[in-house]
């Protein structure tokens, strides 16, 4: 092992004898190790696939299909934004160039590693149009004004469910874009 | 005036639904229990199959019929499968049934288990879900810790586990095969079929992959019984139907309604079309054909949305705005199918590239003379069922519906060299 530890190496074999084949368990063990490590970088993918007894290429090609997987270290907060159909037609494009304005282009990090922010496909919260998830975590409502008050609270070092809860106040979209 | 009929999403106002304690009030369980002490596996397949019940993950098989696929007299383990892995834009039913009564599902899957001989269960939940994560990883530590999964069940010879997957954002993953293959360890890539998963599905023994919607359903029918389940709906689609409602209505939620349930009644439960006024829709998330607005009578079943002109898909009606460009939206879906499609078959791969490629051009008035009908003669080519999945056909029904209701708008882009609706983005 080279990044992952031997505690971690022990917690993959949990997972792995959950399944009939223990390869079922990869995506799961990936998760865990990118939450460890922060991204999925090659000395990860070698671990893990030391873990398995598969080639780092296969464990690689796994590791690229999936968008959750992250090749590069994303910031402390990740603001993951649908833009999908239910939420273009309310905004989402508008929110997206804010972001771009708070925090620069798309998957790139800001230079203190604090904020980095993407585009994603529907999150199944289409109710709350423009929905959005900071670190996986559900934020409705994403108006320009919310998500330029979210960057800065997370720049001024505020708890982050702090702000999500404050966030999660809004019941409506209309009540998001009143209150700002 | 419609009103909901709550079955599945009958706990959605329970504090703490998703607990034990909130589940066994309200009558949780008792539908194992009947299972395991008055049935035998070939009467739950029949009480299912009497139900009419069909699969709510947008195929529509008879629920039961899959069941009874299983082969009875093989050795092989056979393995439960729940399809969690939502992802269809416009659809978030099954987020909202995971979050709010997990213990439903695993008691659907229990039934469903015991129907064809599983002991070994997976539920498959989008990677992205977190709270419906920990929910179910709760609810499962409960139901062991209370005798209702692992060894003898409920004092029964009945034993069977349940083991809670996350996927990593995958659209493909909600097609059942890419699923097997991701819950496997590999890239979610579809497999040919036949054989099918319920002859050769995880780790190719005999497999189930259902719906949440579905399983949950299942249960409830198993201990009221198939008539009480028919007393909602159409003879072909019965009980009811968890509609996802998003876009330009005043209250975008979920909704339960008896199946074949007017648009119309559906979106008025959702305090109906915004100001903005309605251009289109599309009823079973954007990956169905889109439909006008005289298409608002049709009802939410499976031979209702086919006599309109769509499927019934996800039920997961998204409502395009009146000032919105359909062209720019249809563009935006098509970036969707681009990125999401695997690449394993050519109808797809290439289809849903150059579709976008086109669309994009359209949008920014850079559409050339013949675009249009190269849009159509690209998007003909890639449906109609080449590739070993759905994947393509979805991509061609928003291309395909818009060119039929809205060819004027695309024509209209060509000949002006710029959207028309410029500015105005996709929403006003």
């Amino acid at each position: 092992m080279t990044v992952l530890s031997e505690a971690f190496v022990g917690r993959a074999r949990e997972l792995m004898a959950r399944y009939p084949q223990p390869r079922s368990a990869l995506l799961m063990v990936l998760h865990e190790a990118q939450d460890d490590v922060g991204h999925i970088n090659d000395e990860v993918v070698r671990d893990v696939a030391d873990i398995f007894g598969l080639a780092a290429a296969d464990v690689e090609g796994v590791v690229t299909f999936y968008t959750m997987f992250k090749r590069k270290h994303p910031g402390r907060f990740l603001i993951s934004l649908c833009t999908n159909l239910s939420c273009a037609v309310n905004g989402a494009e508008e929110t997206e160039e804010a972001l771009r304005e708070a925090i620069g282009p798309a998957d790139a990090t800001t230079s203190d590693g604090l904020c980095s922010w993407e585009t994603v496909e529907c999150l199944a919260t289409c109710h709350w149009a423009v929905a959005a998830q900071v670190n996986y975590r559900d934020v409705p409502y994403l108006t320009p004004e919310r998500a330029r008050k979210l960057v800065e609270g997370l720049r001024a070092g505020r708890d982050l469910e702090q702000i999500l809860d404050e966030l999660r106040g809004a019941k409506s979209l209309q009540e998001a874009r009143a209150s700002g | 005036m419609a009103e909901e009929t709550l079955v599945v999403l009958k706990r959605r106002d329970v504090a703490n639904s998703w607990t034990l304690a909130a589940f066994l009030e309200t009558g949780g369980y008792q539908a194992l229990r009947r299972t395991l002490s008055e049935m035998t596996p070939q009467q739950v397949i029949e009480v299912v199959q009497a139900s009419g019940l069909r699969g709510r993950g947008g195929a529509g098989m008879g629920t039961g019929l899959k069941w009874s696929l299983i082969p009875k007299d093989s050795p092989k383990a056979r393995y439960i499968v729940c399809n969690g892995d939502e992802g269809e834009p416009g659809a978030f039913h099954d987020r909202e049934l995971m979050e709010v009564d997990p213990h439903a599902l695993i008691e659907g899957m229990l039934v469903a288990a015991y129907a064809v001989g599983a002991k070994h269960c997976f539920i498959y939940c989008r990677g992205e879900f977190i709270l419906a994560h920990q929910r179910l990883e709760s609810a499962i530590r409960e139901a062991y810790e209370n005798n209702y999964l692992g060894e003898r069940i409920l004092g029964t010879d009945f034993s069977c586990d349940i083991v809670l997957h996350r996927g990593a954002g995958a659209y493909i993953c909600g097609e059942e095969t890419a699923l097997l293959e991701s819950l496997e360890g590999y890239r979610g890539m579809p497999r040919p079929r036949p054989p099918f998963p319920v002859t050769e599905g995880l780790y190719a023994r005999p497999t189930v992959v259902n719906n949440v919607q579905s399983l949950q359903a299942a249960g409830q029918i198993v201990l009221n019984g198939a008539d009480w389940y028919r007393q909602w709906g159409t003879e072909k689609s019965p009980g009811t139907l968890v509609c996802s409602v998003s876009g330009a209505v005043r209250n975008p939620r979920n909704v339960e309604v008896p199946l074949a349930t007017s648009v119309r009644d559906v979106l008025e439960l959702c305090g109906g079309v915004d100001e903005r006024g309605i251009k289109a829709f599309a009823p079973g998330g954007w990956s169905t054909p889109m439909l006008p607005p005289d298409s608002l009578d049709a009802g939410m079943d499976y031979e209702g949305m086919v006599a309109a002109g769509s499927v019934l898909g996800a039920s997961s009606i998204i409502v395009v705005p009146s000032d919105a460009c359909i062209v720019r939206a249809v563009w935006r879906g098509s970036k969707f199918y681009s990125h999401e499609s695997c690449g394993k078959c050519t109808p797809c791969r290439e289809g849903t590239y150059w579709v976008e490629h086109i669309l994009e051009r359209i949008e920014h008035g850079r559409g050339r003379p013949g675009d249009v009908e190269r849009l159509q003669r690209v998007n003909d080519g890639m449906s109609g069922f080449k590739s070993l999945c759905a994947l393509a056909e979805f991509a061609a029904g928003p291309v395909g519906s818009s060119l039929v209701h809205f060819r004027d708008e695309y024509e209209e882009h060509v000949r002006l060299g710029a959207c028309p609706m410029q500015k105005q983005a996709v929403a006003s």
